[in-house]
């Protein structure tokens, strides 16, 4: 049999060598590193099976109305600074910790389904995480003696930069694409691509010279009558398209657009013939109301098959759009967060079925946080949040909150204007720690997140934050 | 062989009276290349535009095709008789024709079809439940598709469609009850299709269903008691998206360096003066409603509103201040609030940024993804003056996009950067133009919704104020090997793609349908159908079906090897007694046009 991590390990590198657009800096490394240390090239650790489950909360979601304080005194300093978008101290869930105290923090209302998680130690909170070039203080800040990425507090540049990692340029090349670049696992046939996304095209899966390949929550699609032979028309509808599909355009935007058809045929095939043996989930395990449940749901299936298609790592990404809640904030958000809320607890019960919790962890990501301020029913774009982890209990420190909630005082120590939090925790460290677990070896950390070096050392022992149990 | 063809083709159109007068090229203007047979390589066009075929007149199937060419940049579809306009007008004098012709409003229409499906309902068991006060998102959709079936403004309405993708505003945004609302915006937007930018940004600003989409509808000035600021939303993407991006521009779209580094056009600073001005904004009037609300106020939501009227300003919300304009421009404290907003889009409007920013915009939905610096920087000069000392006169921008020798001048069609994927809804809209479709009354009515979920494009159904598509995106593979863009990829992928093939799969058989409503419960048919009658007539001959519909859809793009796939699969459909042969070789040959590479890219 071929081996294909073999060839596309060769392929990679013959890839490098005239790799095209804007990204030649970043490669260049890339190649310079594999020079240095030809170890690097082969260690990634791709022993067994994972997945990392990547949902991006488009929009910026509003993480302090997720985690809310919920001891007295740090309610009231967020009751005061969020004026009316508040929630009730009464309506906030509890959280409590392994021993069994409640913490100082509790949960928006609607969200029960990560209420349970968390309790169960399925479930961290990493507080205040923001894109930094470099640990900064308020000082830094303010007197400007320090970097700050490109296009802060603007969605498309900060959508781009949680997917790629790259702060200080702008390329649509992501951080998961590039992971796939380096591991470069495929389907048995090679149809799919290890990074699966159910909401398609996105950057974070974007590598060099990874796609992502795109399905629904139903799974690939089929044709209409492709494939048939039955009858002379079938015959020749089939005929006919296998042979424009495989038609080779002089124009590549014409080859392009044929080659996606191909492909997704071609995936289809693969894909539908290894879900037929997948015996699925228990009655009521996703809700069909929620859609984040039903993408989810086919995620689930998908590692379900994973041995059927062949995979050692999957990455998978599903986009929640909509948070971008300048105004009715409460009722959008509460509703949003409640559906989100429910499909991550959903997720972990169909992976539990399969005994898959322990292979697969589950983060989310956003583009910033929002400003605490109120601008009358809303709030606008800042910068740090707080974001969301989930896993099985040998994978994860469940049940913690990870990092330093910020004071939400404004004019406070974390405050830089507007309600705008400084973030403690890079997005580097929070990703870095994601692909350690994932088997990326200390040396391409380095180079897929360039800013590293600034918050943690790629070759010490632990993890930069320590949400995943050491192994 | 070159000169032999030119001069034939001079001497045609010295001896063959009148007919000098149906094509372009033929002396109605100047700036018309013709094209010549052996510019173009794996091309049927070869073959028909060979010396011959100029004398007996087959030859001119290469105008005709041009003018179908030129109708995919400039139209959302066409029939024969629009072929037949631009040869006989040529190519300037139809676009000055189209510019002054009425535009044709989809308000009405919705609300008139809105009455329609309300009265046949009152006829059966359904009642209208007490959300029945106005007409929801589709009725603006079966509105649209509707009027755009048979329309003759083809021009404006491409023109339209395109800024609906660039000044967005969608269904997402809370705006699902408002038909009427959304049918007011585009009738907006095509009302400024041809006049002047700062009109257009500023009808856009004050639009109510923008208002809501990027929350400056009920956006109060700062209350430092109660920590709340002005909303940021609006003031951010009017400068991002809507007229001048990130970074400064030259005229011809690259970016002005210092020091190697881009120039940032505004900052975070800039972006609170703007909140400023955009504050105080409400609603001006109401519907007639189930809820009796007659008098409007600050902080009325869009719910029983009329959304097809501007916002007006309550001075009691509006930030009292001066601010701080781009380029330092201070305006005083204690303006009227609407004077402040003017004078806010003004300054945005004369910014040099703009020129190039719409100019790239729109060539990159009209024409190409990849216009040339050059290209950009001779739309830009018209737009910053369109020869009469007027700035921003979208008309003229507009006809300098279509009439530069970049879109019209064929040798250009063989350069790598000349193509453009048609997006879905193109696909959609040109085909359905095309087809003759039947229905009882004539009501061509789509809600789109099926399409929009698989496909994933309808008007105002973007999933962000980002539009379903970046400017420079580019796939991995060849397109970005050749450093190009190619927007209209960032929605075909491994779904979207075969889900489109379903879509045309289900145009094409006998079964199906060309245009889906749900009004099917309480009005007797509502089903849009395919008529092939016509088409069964060409489809006798193989060769002649498969010109008319390169004529009709693939506009000269049709390359021998599809050609040679169509024509082999519909030489094997012959009479028999189990099908109607023709019937079946108009289906699945226009099924394999449509799926057809040749069709899906503009070049």
């Amino acid at each position: 049999m071929k081996n294909y991590k073999e060839y596309s390990r060769r392929e990679f590198l013959g890839q490098i060598s005239c790799a095209g657009m804007g990204y030649m800096t970043l490669m260049n490394s890339l190649i310079n590193l594999k020079a240095i240390n030809a170890a690097s090239i082969s260690n990634s650790d791709t022993e067994g099976y994972k997945a990392i489950v990547c949902i991006l909360q488009s929009g910026g979601n509003d993480s302090y109305n997720t985690l809310i304080p919920n001891d007295n005194n740090l309610y009231k300093t967020y009751k005061t600074t969020r004026s009316n978008l508040a929630i009730p101290k009464a309506d906030i869930l509890p959280l409590y910790s392994k021993s069994g105290s409640q913490l100082d923090y509790g949960l928006h209302p609607n969200m029960t389904g990560v209420q349970n998680l968390f309790n169960s130690g399925n479930l961290s909170f990493i507080s205040n995480v923001g894109t930094l070039m470099d640990k900064m203080t308020k000082k830094d800040y303010i007197n400007e003696t320090k970097a700050v990425p490109l296009g802060l507090f603007s969605h498309s540049d900060q959508i781009q930069q949680w997917q790629t990692a790259i702060k200080d340029k702008r390329t649509a090349i992501g951080w998961g694409g590039r992971i796939a670049d380096l591991i470069n696992d495929q389907s048995k046939s090679g149809n799919i691509s290890m990074n699966i996304s159910l909401s398609g095209t996105n950057v974070f899966q974007a590598g060099d010279k990874t796609m992502g390949f795109a399905m629904n929550e139903k799974g690939t699609i089929s044709m209409e009558d492709y494939g048939k032979t039955d009858n002379l028309l079938n015959s020749l509808r089939t005929n006919a398209v296998t042979n424009l599909m495989a038609h080779n355009y002089q124009d590549i935007f014409k080859n392009t657009f044929s080659q996606t058809m191909q492909n997704s045929h071609d995936a289809h095939i693969e894909f539908s013939a290894a879900m037929e043996d997948f015996d699925g989930f228990s009655g009521g395990t996703f809700s069909k109301g929620n859609p984040i449940s039903q993408d989810l749901k086919m995620i689930a299936s998908t590692i379900g098959i994973q041995e059927a298609l062949g995979f050692n790592r999957q990455i998978f990404f599903v986009n929640f759009g909509g948070w971008d809640h300048h105004d009715t904030l409460i009722k959008g958000h509460g509703g949003m967060i409640g559906v989100l809320s429910d499909a991550l607890n959903e997720f972990n019960a169909g992976l539990e079925q399969h005994n898959l919790s322990d292979q697969v962890l589950t983060f989310t990501i956003s583009e910033f946080g929002r400003t605490l301020t109120s601008n009358g029913d809303g709030s606008d774009h800042a910068w740090g949040g707080n974001v969301m982890v989930m896993g099985g209990k040998n994978l994860i420190e469940g049940q913690q909150i990870f990092g330093t909630y910020p004071s939400l005082a404004l004019r406070g120590p974390d405050d830089v204007g507007n309600g705008v939090i400084l973030p403690t925790i890079s997005t580097d460290s929070y990703f870095t720690e994601i692909s350690k677990w994932f088997g990326v070896s200390p040396t391409d950390l380095s180079v897929i997140f360039p800013q590293i070096g600034n918050f943690y050392d790629v070759n010490a022992a632990n993890y930069p934050i320590g949400f995943i149990k050491q192994a | 062989m070159k000169e032999l063809y030119l001069f034939l083709i001079i001497i045609l159109l010295f001896t063959i009276e009148g007919l000098a007068q149906s094509y372009i090229g033929a002396g109605n203007d100047t700036k018309i290349t013709v094209t010549s047979s052996d510019e173009y390589q794996d091309s049927s066009w070869t073959k028909r535009a060979l010396a011959i075929n100029t004398v007996n007149g087959v030859g001119l199937d290469s105008e005709i095709l041009e003018a179908s060419r030129f109708l995919c940049q400039s139209s959302l579809g066409f029939e024969d008789q629009h072929i037949q306009d631009v040869l006989e007008l040529g190519i300037e004098s139809w676009i000055d024709h189209q510019m002054g012709l009425p535009p044709t409003k989809i308000l009405p229409k919705t609300q008139e079809i809105y009455c329609t499906s309300l009265d046949s309902m009152a006829l059966t068991d359904i009642k209208p439940t007490i959300l029945e006060f106005r007409p929801r998102w589709w009725i603006f959709n079966y509105a649209w598709w509707d009027e755009m079936m048979r329309n003759e403004d083809l021009l404006r309405h491409r023109v339209a469609q395109a800024m609906t993708e660039i000044f967005v505003i969608a269904r997402k945004g809370d705006l699902v009850f408002y038909g009427d609302g959304f049918a007011s915006y585009y009738d907006m937007l095509a009302e400024n299709a041809f006049g002047n930018y700062k009109d257009l940004l500023l009808d856009v600003t004050l639009h109510p269903c923008m208002g809501k989409y990027l929350s400056h509808l009920n956006n109060p000035k700062a209350d430092p008691v109660n920590n709340i600021h002005p909303d940021e939303n609006y003031a951010r993407e009017v400068m991002q998206l809507f007229s001048i991006g990130l970074y400064e521009l030259n005229a011809d779209g690259s970016r002005k360096t210092i020091n190697g580094e881009f120039i940032p056009t505004y900052g975070q600073d800039d972006i609170r003066e703007y909140a400023k001005i955009f504050t105080g904004l409400g609603v001006s009037g109401n519907i007639p409603n189930p809820y009796n609300h007659k008098t409007v106020n600050f902080g009325k939501s869009l719910w029983t509103s009329d959304v097809t009227i501007p916002m007006k300003m309550y001075e009691e919300q509006h930030e009292t201040g001066s601010k701080t304009l781009l380029g330092g421009q201070v305006i005083p404290a204690g303006q009227p609030g609407m004077k402040d907003i003017e004078d806010a889009i003004d300054n945005l409007y004369r910014h040099p940024n703009v020129g190039p920013f719409i100019s790239f915009r729109l060539i990159q939905r009209l024409v190409k993804s990849n216009p040339s610096p050059e290209y950009i920087a001779r739309v830009t000069a018209v737009f910053d003056d369109n020869g009469q000392g007027v700035r921003g006169d979208m008309g003229a921008t507009v006809k300098a996009i279509l009439m530069d020798s970049e879109a019209r001048d064929c040798a250009s069609q063989k350069q790598v950067s000349s193509s453009l994927l048609k997006s879905p809804i193109l696909r959609y809209t040109q085909f359905a133009r095309m087809a003759d479709k039947c229905n009882e009354n004539s009501y061509w009515w789509n809600d789109n919704d099926q399409f929009a979920k698989t496909v994933l494009q309808d008007l105002f159904d973007s999933p962000s104020v980002f539009n379903f598509y970046l400017p420079d995106y580019s796939p991995n593979g060849a397109i970005a090997n050749a450093n190009l863009y190619a927007p209209e990829f960032n929605i075909h992928n491994t779904v979207t793609s075969p889900a489109y093939v379903n879509e045309v799969y289900k145009w094409t058989s006998a079964s199906g349908e060309i245009m889906e409503n749900r009004e099917g419960e309480w009005m007797n048919e509502t089903k849009v159908q395919w008529d092939i009658s016509r088409l069964k007539e060409f489809a006798k001959d193989p060769e002649s079906f498969i010109n008319e519909m390169d004529k009709l859809l693939t506009a000269g793009e049709l390359s021998t090897f599809t050609r040679s796939e169509i024509k082999y699969v519909l030489s094997q459909i012959v009479p028999n007694k189990s099908y109607d042969y023709l019937e079946e070789r108009v289906r699945l040959g226009t099924y394999l046009f449509l799926i057809s590479p040749d069709y899906a890219v503009i070049r």
